[in-house]
């Protein structure tokens, strides 16, 4: 289930999460389910501001303005991605 | 300013990782120095001879040896923590099983617990550069590689592939140059030149003897082919690039493996793959499982070369 986001939220990558770039994508290893996920150019380029420690709001401006998308358009994308990433255990909140 | 590169790992570059392993059957006190089998293998130079008794290695740390079962008969136990390779006495190996055991089983895993990336496939060169086939089980890697090789691409490896990422691309080094197929392709390949067969080590395939021709020196890889089951591909021959990410995850799947249970191993294995899917392009490859149709998929593997070799043109 999707769900909202505030400007304010930031996101980390748990110690059992593995992130490696291949090109402009990622693969992701959970090491605690020994599983492998890919994220397309899109979903690594908002990963890396997760890991930079960005904020929703900050990741919002930056995405909008780097592939030229309406903001609500990201914002709405972003929950989506959120949610899949948790449900996976593959992020959590930061603070 | 002038900058030199290696481009071409050494000529002997598993003896290295390899040195410091030993290796033992397990047997009696009275035939020690009984020699049951001896394999010098050509890329290692190891000699495996009935001259020890293995005994059980002290663990000290956390990890434990890796046993590799066949059904319910213990092949070998490979021990990373004290580095000794046991076979048990009860496994009696003539020459050519024990070269497969150690060319496809054992010196791969050693190869990746040292950090050499080591992958389940089959390769040929093709043109100046080498291309590598990977699958499940049973999908045909050593049928497309001896076709291949049948049609004038020399042979570099029907089973293991070491692949070695540099700033440009990736160097690709076959294990042993030793081609094995089914009985069925060898009867439809190889059997009507008078090319002999012979015991190949488990699961049933035949050794094709290759009449001493070299394998395929290391060399640039140029694409690798996911080869996909035969109920996918119609009668139509197609190859589609997978993206890097999708890529990744085939050659961690294609890995050689045996510190599962290491995080940093893991992190390494992840790692070596992202690096080799960024430099390589991977593709799937679907075509009807026929000998009559091998001809048309070398003619398209040929023609896709050709196309990136254009591709590359300045």
């Amino acid at each position: 289930m999707t769900v909202g986001l505030d400007d304010d939220d930031r996101f980390r990558v748990p110690q059992n999460v593995l992130p490696r770039t291949v090109g402009e994508e990622m693969v992701i290893l959970d090491l605690n389910s020994d599983r492998y996920f890919g994220l397309n150019r899109s979903g690594a380029f908002i990963w890396s501001l997760f890991a930079d420690g960005s904020t929703v709001g900050a990741i919002i401006s930056t995405v909008a303005a780097e592939f030229d998308v309406a903001q609500a358009d990201v914002r709405s994308d972003l929950e989506a991605l959120v949610s899949e990433l948790r449900e996976r255990g593959l992020i959590e909140p930061a603070g | 300013m002038p900058q030199i590169q290696d481009l071409i790992v050494g000529t002997a570059p598993y003896r290295e990782p390899l040195a410091g392993w030993s290796f033992g059957f397990d047997c009696d006190p009275g035939q020690i120095g009984a020699e049951v089998a001896r394999v010098t293998h050509p890329a290692t130079d190891f000699s495996f001879r009935r001259h020890e008794i293995t005994a059980e290695a002290a663990h000290k740390g956390a990890t434990e040896p890796i046993s590799c079962w066949d059904g319910d008969v213990l092949r070998f136990v490979l021990d990373t923590w004290s580095r000794h390779v046991r076979m048990p006495d009860h496994f009696r190996h003539s020459p050519a099983a024990l070269d497969h055991l150690v060319s496809d089983d054992i010196i791969p895993r050693i190869l990746s617990h040292e950090r050499i990336a080591t992958l389940h496939m089959s390769a040929v060169r093709l043109g100046g550069a080498a291309v590598a086939f990977c699958g499940r089980s049973g999908q045909g890697k050593s049928t497309l590689a001896a076709a291949m090789m049948r049609a004038g691409h020399a042979l570099l490896t029907d089973d293991c592939l070491t692949l070695t990422p540099l700033a440009d691309g990736v160097i690709a080094r076959g294990l042993s140059a030793s081609l094995r197929v089914w009985p069925q392709t060898f009867e439809a390949m190889f059997a009507e030149d008078g090319i002999v067969s012979g015991e190949a080590g488990p699961p049933g395939k035949l050794r094709v003897d290759l009449d001493g021709d070299a394998a395929a020196e290391a060399g640039p890889l140029d694409a690798i082919y996911v080869l996909q089951p035969a109920q996918d591909s119609g009668d139509e021959i197609k190859s589609l690039r997978l993206s890097p990410a999708e890529a990744c995850g085939h050659l961690v799947r294609n890995s050689f493996g045996i510190d599962l249970w290491s995080a940093d191993w893991k992190a390494w294995l992840i790692g070596s793959c992202a690096e080799i899917a960024a430099r390589v392009p991977v593709f799937t490859l679907s075509y009807p499982r026929r000998f009559d149709c091998l001809p048309k998929v070398i003619d398209h593997l040929e023609t896709r070369h050709m196309d990136s070799l254009a591709g590359r043109a300045p």
